[in-house]
C-alpha cells in the first residue's frame, strides 16, 4: 500500500473514533440531559431539521426544550474526515446517522442525521473538544 | 429559484444533477469529484476520483431510476454545503427501496466539486 494511502487510513481511523464518541454522547445527551445539548454545537452552528433552519445556540436551546423526550437508537453510523482544502485548515469530520426514534406520544420512527464536526479549543482544556457546526435531520418516513 | 439563497440553488441543482447522471451515465460522474474526494458507500470507503467512479461504474444494476423525497441544503463556517438527500431508488426489476445521502460540496475554481459522500440503503423499510 503507498504510504499516502496509509496515512489516509490512519486519518479515517481517528475521525472514526471521535465520532463514534462524540455520537454516544449526542444521543444520550439528547435523550437524558436535553438542557445541555445546545454545549455541543458551536455558537453558530445551523440545525436543519425536516426542513426548518435553526441558528445559533440560544434558539437551539429553545428548540430543544419544545421537542419531546426522545428514545435514539442509532444503527448505522459512517464518517469521514473532510480534506483541509475544505476547511482553512481545521480538524473537519463529516459523520452521517441513521436509526429509530421514539418522541414522547409518538410510535418509532426511522430517521436520517448528518453532523459536521470540528474541533475547538477550550481555555480550561489542554485537549480540543469536537463541538457540531452544521447539522441536518429527517425522518425518513417524513412524508407518511 | 430567484428568492432562495444562494447556497439552497447550488445545492439543488447539484443534486438534479448527481442523479441525471447516476441514472444514465455513470462514469460521467467524475467530474464532480477530486483527487482527495471521500465516498462511503454502504459502510464501504473509496478514496478519490478513480476509486469512486470505479465503485459508482461497476455498482451491479444496468438500470436506475432515483426519486427525491426531500433534500436539505445549508452553508457551512467554511463555505461549503451540506447536503442530505432522502428518497427512493429501483434498480432493474427489483423492489422500489428507501435510501439516504449526505454530500460535502466545495467551490473549486468557479466550480461546485464534491469533497465526501455518503450513501445508505434505507434497508429497515423493507
Amino acid at each position: 500500500m503507498l504510504l499516502y494511502e496509509l496515512d489516509f487510513k490512519m486519518i479515517v481511523d481517528q475521525a472514526c473514533r471521535a465520532a463514534e464518541e462524540f455520537v454516544n454522547i449526542y444521543y444520550e445527551t439528547i435523550d437524558k440531559r436535553r438542557r445541555v445539548l445546545p454545549k455541543l454545537y458551536m455558537d453558530k452552528a445551523t440545525l436543519v431539521w425536516n426542513g426548518n433552519a435553526i441558528t445559533g445556540q440560544d434558539s437551539l436551546g429553545e428548540f430543544f426544550e419544545m421537542l419531546p423526550s426522545s428514545e435514539f437508537r442509532v444503527n448505522t453510523l459512517d464518517c469521514q474526515p473532510v480534506h483541509e482544502q475544505a476547511t482553512q485548515g481545521q480538524p473537519t469530520v463529516l459523520v452521517v446517522t441513521c436509526g429509530i426514534v421514539k418522541f414522547e406520544g409518538s410510535k418509532y420512527r426511522y430517521f436520517n442525521q448528518t453532523f459536521l464536526l470540528t474541533t475547538h479549543a477550550v481555555p480550561t482544556n489542554s485537549l480540543p473538544v469536537w463541538k457540531i457546526a452544521s447539522d441536518s435531520f429527517r425522518f425518513q418516513d417524513w412524508a407518511s | 429559484m430567484g428568492d432562495k439563497p444562494l447556497w439552497e440553488q447550488i445545492g439543488t441543482s447539484f443534486v438534479q444533477h448527481y442523479y441525471q447522471l447516476f441514472d444514465t451515465n455513470r462514469p460521467q460522474l467524475e467530474s464532480i469529484y477530486t483527487e482527495e474526494s471521500c465516498l462511503t458507500w454502504e459502510g464501504e470507503q473509496f478514496h478519490g476520483k478513480t476509486a469512486i467512479i470505479q465503485k459508482i461504474s461497476s455498482l451491479p444494476f444496468h438500470k436506475i431510476a432515483h426519486s427525491i423525497t426531500a433534500q436539505d441544503h445549508q452553508p457551512t463556517p467554511d463555505s461549503c454545503i451540506l447536503s442530505m438527500v432522502v428518497g427512493q431508488l429501483k434498480a432493474d426489476d427489483d423492489q422500489v427501496l428507501g435510501f439516504h445521502q449526505s454530500f460535502l460540496l466545495k467551490g473549486f475554481n468557479n466550480a461546485w466539486v464534491c469533497t465526501n459522500e455518503v450513501f445508505r440503503l434505507a434497508l429497515h423499510n423493507v
